[in-house]
């Protein structure tokens, strides 16, 4: 009797410690085995959801230029009435070197994108060195970098865009704002308005434009690109501004090659009236999952 | 039921042991979590001497040996040591002008970098909803004053701890960072702390959370372009760490100043300043501005 009550005494105290054990287990690997950088994130896992969604828009192919310019000329532009007729038909010409510079894939084609003809500018001595200290980096030799601050960009273009220019990089773009709004709704995860399509602003004060992307468009996780480049004849990097600034915004969705996933774009443009030209001041591209080994150069 | 229980056993057993070995008691080396704790204690336990204006830390400042194979004359020595005194106090006095005596050394010639420009616009139209000032170096005071909590880094530093000695004997190897203390070396390529830590910082994810600053300020002839020119620059790192302001805890700092010709003074270059991970959340109101 008495040896069968020390039984049943040793499997009670089994099944009282074996919870205990699995417990203690788990929380010894959580203390020390679990990094900080993989833990669950709510906010991964809200833009995991945003992209599924996203991905479900219209998007128009860059492959068919004559598509693509009927696309483009099918949008409303809110205040677009400011614009000159230059302004308007230009505005066009930029929208469609910038898919030219993220899919054709040479060189030419990006830095017409990226210094418009006849804009002056400098060099974002921040950038230059970030990017000098990237060369010196991967070249582990002694092999100088290049001292023409072009060149040196040049070079980071290919190795952003993994060596091939960006061929293909976006397939499409989806930029009309009523099929977006009605695709995917107008307000943001945070209950914040969303921003789409093409906006003109003509104002004297400039408002950052990632302050103003951040508070009011699809953003869940953006990267803001340091410019490369600073255009003389606009207010970037000023303080003051003696006369009104006619600029205009894009809020567009991209369709990249696989397997990057639907990434949200802004760009900003401001009017070189020295060079008739728009010239790209601001980008601003989604979103914290792109694991992509291609990076946009600005 | 006998030759059951005595299975039972045996597992039991067994999983403990497994227990010990998760938890990393077996083998006798520390785990991650108690090496982070032991040093955030050694951390807390340096001897800092206090920044002040009287003789004692300037004092101790000069007493540290400068690290180097180039051949430095006293005048940069002794350069070298009125610079660090300069950023030690330009985080410490509250005061506008001490701050910029450091950051502006000199003759040096500079303007605001325009990326710099474009973020401080970015916190006043956060902060305010009036239009921005006129000129930069208004805009450049107001910015400094609210990221610095509002009295230019008045007591933010509040003691030092530079001596490669103690550090090494107290803290153990400097882990592949700089070397403790202060060092003077020639660089040859042109590089930032960023590019030089971030791999390291990114591998040992153990203690130290880096964040690099940003250059607010660009000279007339810049550190990348002197290299180009002359091939390389003569620059000094430092190493130590710093006592900071109740309630934050002690933070390493690394600072790189280089040697200018022109004005015949040391030119802070970069900075990058460390926070313990895993130690508790900081809600930081202040922001260092370089």
């Amino acid at each position: 009797m008495n040896k069968l009550t020390s039984e049943k005494i040793k499997i009670a105290v089994f099944f009282m410690l074996f919870p205990l054990l699995v417990l203690l287990a788990i929380l010894a690997k959580h203390r020390n085995g679990q990094d900080w950088r993989t833990a669950p994130q709510p906010e991964v896992e809200r833009e995991t959801q945003s992209i599924v969604t996203w991905a479900k828009l219209p998007f128009v192919p860059l492959s068919n230029r004559t598509a693509l310019t009927q696309y483009l000329h099918g949008i409303f532009i809110v205040d677009g009435d400011q614009l000159s007729s230059i302004q308007h038909e230009k505005l066009y010409d930029s929208i469609l070197r910038l898919t030219d510079a993220y899919s054709v894939g040479t060189l030419q084609a990006y830095m017409d994108f990226r210094l418009p003809e006849g804009a002056k500018y400098d060099v974002s001595e921040r950038q230059m060195t970030m990017i000098t200290a990237d060369w010196n980096k991967l070249n582990s030799n002694n092999t100088r970098p290049p001292t023409n601050d072009l060149d040196l960009f040049e070079w980071w273009v290919g190795k952003q865009s993994d060596g091939g220019y960006y061929k293909d990089f976006w397939q499409g773009i989806c930029m009309d704002p009523k099929v977006i709004y009605n695709s995917i709704g107008t307000n943001d995860l945070d209950g914040y308005p969303m921003t789409a399509g093409i906006i003109v602003s003509n104002r004297r004060e400039m408002s950052p434009f990632g302050d103003f992307v951040m508070r009011s468009t699809f953003n869940a996780g953006i990267i803001g690109y340091t410019p490369s480049f600073i255009f003389k004849n606009t207010p970037f990097g000023k303080v003051s501004q003696d006369t009104n600034v006619m600029t205009f915004s894009i809020y567009f969705f991209v369709q990249p090659s696989p397997p990057d996933p639907i990434l949200p774009v802004d760009i900003r443009y401001m009017w070189d009236s020295e060079s008739t030209n728009w010239v790209p001041t601001d980008f601003i591209m989604g979103n914290l999952l792109m694991h992509s080994k291609r990076y946009c150069a600005f | 039921m006998k030759y059951w229980i005595k299975k039972l056993e045996l597992l039991i057993g067994l999983m403990w042991i497994l227990l010990c070995l998760c938890s990393g008691c077996s083998n006798g080396t520390k785990t991650p979590a108690a090496l982070i704790r032991s040093t955030f204690i050694a951390c807390q336990n340096l001897p800092y001497v206090d920044i002040s204006t009287n003789a004692n830390f300037e004092h101790y400042i000069a007493s540290i040996k400068i690290n180097s194979d180039e051949n430095i004359n006293i005048d940069q020595q002794e350069k070298l040591n009125a610079s660090l005194l300069d950023m030690f106090h330009a985080y410490h006095d509250g005061n506008y002008d001490t701050y910029m005596a450091f950051r502006t050394p000199g003759l040096l010639k500079w303007t605001m970098d325009p990326d710099a420009i474009n973020i401080m616009l970015g916190l006043w139209s956060s902060a305010t909803n009036v239009a921005p000032p006129t000129n930069d170096k208004d805009l450049w005071v107001w910015y400094l004053r609210n990221v610095s909590g509002g009295n230019y880094y008045k007591d933010f530093w509040t003691g030092v701890c530079i001596d490669p000695q103690i550090l090494n004997a107290q803290l153990g190897p400097a882990n592949g960072f700089m070397n403790y203390g202060i060092e003077i070396h020639k660089m040859n390529k042109m590089t930032t702390l960023y590019w030089e830590f971030h791999d390291l910082d990114q591998r040992t994810n153990l203690m130290w959370g880096l964040y690099y600053t940003t250059t607010y300020f660009r000279e007339e002839v810049t550190p990348r372009k002197l290299i180009e020119s002359r091939g390389y620059l003569l620059v000094a790192d430092i190493y130590c760490f710093i006592r900071r302001d109740p309630p934050y805890p002690p933070q390493p700092l690394f600072a790189r100043f280089y040697w200018s010709d022109s004005i015949r003074g040391w030119v802070p270059m970069d900075l990058a300043i460390g926070a313990l991970r895993h130690v508790g959340a900081y809600n930081h109101v202040r922001v260092t501005a370089f």
